[in-house]
């Protein structure tokens, strides 16, 4: 972070913010993730521009407002800026990128209860699918290092990998909601 | 499958496939239309937040994968999230555990930089750090502030950690899940939702001291290992000797402790309180609330809130220990019962009446039935624990992570009720949410979860957006026909106001006809209307939500619990206080 940002009026804004950001910014970073599609350099980069941004107008925030939310609008606009100044093939557009945004804000949010429930649900999984998990994840292997293991097309793994993200999803979905009934 | 699940798939494998390698224009443009197509967002969102928690399990362990083919469980409630938590600040580098898979030459291109991701999460943790201290430094500064505490100028930090924890949940939006006895790093956030958590600062320096959180709280770990407040309340015990050897950074500003002094700190929303019980301590108010520094004799107290109420602003007044949870022993207000309470309630023909005074039969042990049903006994769940008052013993519950809870072999009502009583003397340790009473459908929906009938139980400062509605601290009585598993179905009746932790409190939850009504210590405290009977053939527990998972415990002792198949009066109610001999204000 940059320690020449011009500093919020008072000493309350410098410890606020501080509290604040301690507080939030495992959050924060999740959303940028989500919006950089894992692409972790990326996001390291979004997130330090957004913590200077964040410095620089924390007087705009208003006190009893939500930090993390924003602080993830300002994360979401810092996304937009990073990918111009980039000038490289996007990925996504910049409209995806707003739908993205809408939908990460929630999860974000939820970003420790939604990787408890994850660590259920891999335990939930079948057994060939959870080996699947373990080369593709916890081993590192390559798409194309387990299809040719398995004698099977890199599409057929994707596929398959596809079909065990989304049985992932609706699972911590439903744990997510289910942990408070 | 059908189309939109095919869509979602293919988003899914395009997502996939664009984490290795680059996709065609076609696919990206593809990838574009199904992230506009209804859920696809959410979808495309859900899925990446998986991606990354698989990032960044090369910076973590296998836990999750390892545990299960060992045939390992875990409970949930009790313990931190084992392979993701992503929320936390790394350890120092040389203290970090070396990423299991970071050797693998193929690991995909968002795989091999675990190390920059948490560099730049440790980045935070020390500009946050460095904040922290510089703001610390630049209050110090002022000329009220020329001498910094002892603390400041200790070399030797001694990073605190956990001594002991009750019942602790620890929340998200914290950077770290603390383990007993293990060192908190500096710039590391502790979120404590529910629970009372001990930490020894200091230990072995001047500046030793022994904190106690009481959750909902959030501390964080200065660069000298003393701790900051963002809120809620912790009591902290100085244990060196001199003057402002342990100091606490608040929201309000800098609060310093000689040794051997105890203080308690509140802070909630707009209103900071200090509480002094015993030695001496300072307040030094940042310059918005306009005070010059606060200095507490034994027994003061001061509130600095920034609120509109009559007493904004800097008011003294004299420290109590009531809000403090943490302070009073578990003994504190003895519940001492005799036979006259006994006839009181026998006299009102309960069907159940367990009075807790001690175990029989064998494996599994139960409490004795003293209603009129035969059966019907209380049968121990895991080990509860048991405390004597004179002349009256008690069950003492959710003390260690143990299951210690009770529940029934046979069920309850016989027949749909109209009219019911649950009646109980109950007395929660600490703000949280557990269940003192309920009645579940014997039928396990799944991986051990019942729908709930009834439930009548504490409430804590709710984190979740769906209970919040129902205020915190309060005693809540839920009424569910059909029973239920969904969180807020069946008619709420919540106290009016908090319920009061290590104190005894008698609890009454009625259906007579239509109207449903909480009474606490024989006073309406909540009343609501439910034609619906409650449902018969239900399993009764006492200390948990579920017969079978240590879920949702319930903290505290409870003692006299009794079941009518009809509603009590109001006389009733009031008669069995009475003959308990406590003195109660009835309205």
């Amino acid at each position: 972070m940059d320690s020449q940002s011009p500093p919020p009026n008072n000493e309350v804004s410098q410890e606020e913010f501080v509290r604040l950001l301690s507080m939030h910014s495992s959050k924060i970073m999740s959303f940028i993730r989500i919006l950089t599609m894992n692409r972790q350099d990326d996001a390291e980069e979004i997130f330090q521009l957004t913590c200077m941004v964040l410095w620089q107008k924390f007087s705009q925030y208003e006190p009893s407002g939500n930090f993390s939310a924003w602080a993830s609008r300002m994360a979401y606009f810092e996304t937009l800026k990073y990918r111009e100044s980039k000038r490289r093939i996007k990925l996504l557009s910049d409209e995806a990128i707003e739908s993205l945004a809408e939908a990460a804000m929630p999860i974000s949010a939820e970003l420790t209860d939604r990787r408890t429930a994850l660590s259920e649900c891999i335990r939930k999984l079948s057994n060939p699918d959870r080996d699947l998990i373990r080369q593709r994840y916890f081993e590192g292997l390559s798409v194309a290092e387990i299809s040719e293991k398995a004698g099977r097309s890199t599409h057929a793994i994707y596929r398959e990998l596809s079909k065990i993200h989304g049985m992932l999803s609706r699972c911590v979905d439903r744990s997510v909601e289910e942990a408070w009934t | 499958m059908n189309s939109r699940d095919q869509q979602l798939d293919e988003l899914r494998t395009l997502i996939l496939k664009s984490q290795s390698e680059d996709l065609s224009e076609a696919e990206t443009i593809e990838l574009n239309r199904l992230i506009h197509l209804p859920g696809g967002a959410e979808e495309a969102a859900r899925l990446v937040d998986q991606l990354c928690a698989f990032t960044d399990i090369g910076s973590s362990n296998f836990l999750s994968l390892e545990e299960e083919q060992s045939g390992a469980r875990q409970d949930s409630h009790h313990t931190a999230p084992p392979a993701f938590n992503t929320a936390a600040f790394p350890e120092p580098a040389t203290e970090r555990s070396r990423p299991v898979a970071a050797s693998r030459p193929n690991r995909p291109q968002a795989e091999t930089h675990s190390k920059n991701w948490t560099r730049a999460y440790w980045l935070v943790g020390l500009a946050a750090s460095h904040l922290v201290i510089g703001s610390f430094a630049w209050s110090l500064a002022r000329p009220a502030r020329e001498v910094a505490p002892i603390a400041m100028q200790t070399a030797k930090v001694k990073p605190p950690q956990i001594v002991s924890m009750t019942a602790c949940v620890w929340g998200h939006g914290g950077n770290s899940v603390p383990t007993l006895g293990k060192p908190i790093h500096q710039g590391e956030v502790l979120n404590l939702v529910e629970g009372v958590a001990e930490l020894k600062t200091g230990d072995g320096t001047p500046n030793e001291a022994l904190v106690r959180i009481e959750g909902p709280a959030s501390i964080f770990i200065r660069d000298d290992g003393q701790l900051g407040l963002n809120h809620g309340t912790l009591t902290a015990k100085s244990l060196g000797f001199g003057s402002e050897q342990v100091s606490i950074i608040t929201p309000i500003g800098l609060v310093s402790v000689d040794g051997q002094s105890y203080v308690g700190l509140v802070s909630l929303g707009d209103s900071h309180e200090v509480h002094l019980f015993s030695g001496r301590a300072f307040v030094r108010p940042l310059s918005t609330y306009g005070s010059s520094d606060v200095r507490l004799e034994e027994g003061d107290a001061v509130r600095l809130s920034t609120g509109t109420e009559m007493d904004s602003g800097v008011v003294l007044f004299e420290a109590s220990m009531a809000s403090f949870a943490s302070a009073r022993s578990n003994a504190f207000d003895p519940l001492s019962l005799d036979e006259k309470y006994v006839s009181a309630v026998l006299e009102s023909s309960p069907d159940i009446y367990w009075r807790f005074e001690g175990l029989e039969g064998s494996y599994p042990q139960h409490v004795k039935n003293e209603g009129k049903l035969p059966d019907l006994h209380a049968l121990v769940v895991g080990n509860p624990g048991w405390r004597q008052y004179r002349g009256n013993r008690v069950a003492e519950l959710g003390l260690t992570d143990a299951a210690s809870a009770f529940t029934t072999e046979t069920l309850w009502p016989s027949k749909p009720l109209d009219n019911y009583t649950i009646e109980a003397w109950a007395k929660p340790q600490l703000y949280h949410h557990g269940e003192m009473i309920c009645l579940v459908d014997p039928l396990e929906r799944r991986e051990g979860r019942h729908d709930q009938a009834l439930l009548l139980e504490t409430f804590a400062r709710e984190w979740f957006y769906a209970l919040k509605v129902l205020g915190p601290n309060r005693i809540r009585f839920n009424h569910r026909t059909p029973p239920s598993g969904v969180v807020l179905d069946g008619t709420n009746l919540v106290s009016e106001d908090p319920y009061q932790v290590r104190v005894w409190q008698h609890v009454v939850a009625r259906k007579s006809g239509n109207e449903l009504s909480l009474w606490i210590d024989g006073n309406l405290a909540a009343q609501q209307e439910d034609e619906a009977p409650l449902p018969a053939n239900m399993k009764i527990l006492i200390g948990q939500i579920y017969p079978t998972k240590n879920y949702r415990p319930y903290v505290g002792q409870i003692d006299e619990v009794a079941f009518y198949d009809r509603a009590l009066t109001k006389q009733e109610i009031r008669k069995h206080i009475r003959a308990s001999g406590r003195l109660v204000d009835f309205d």
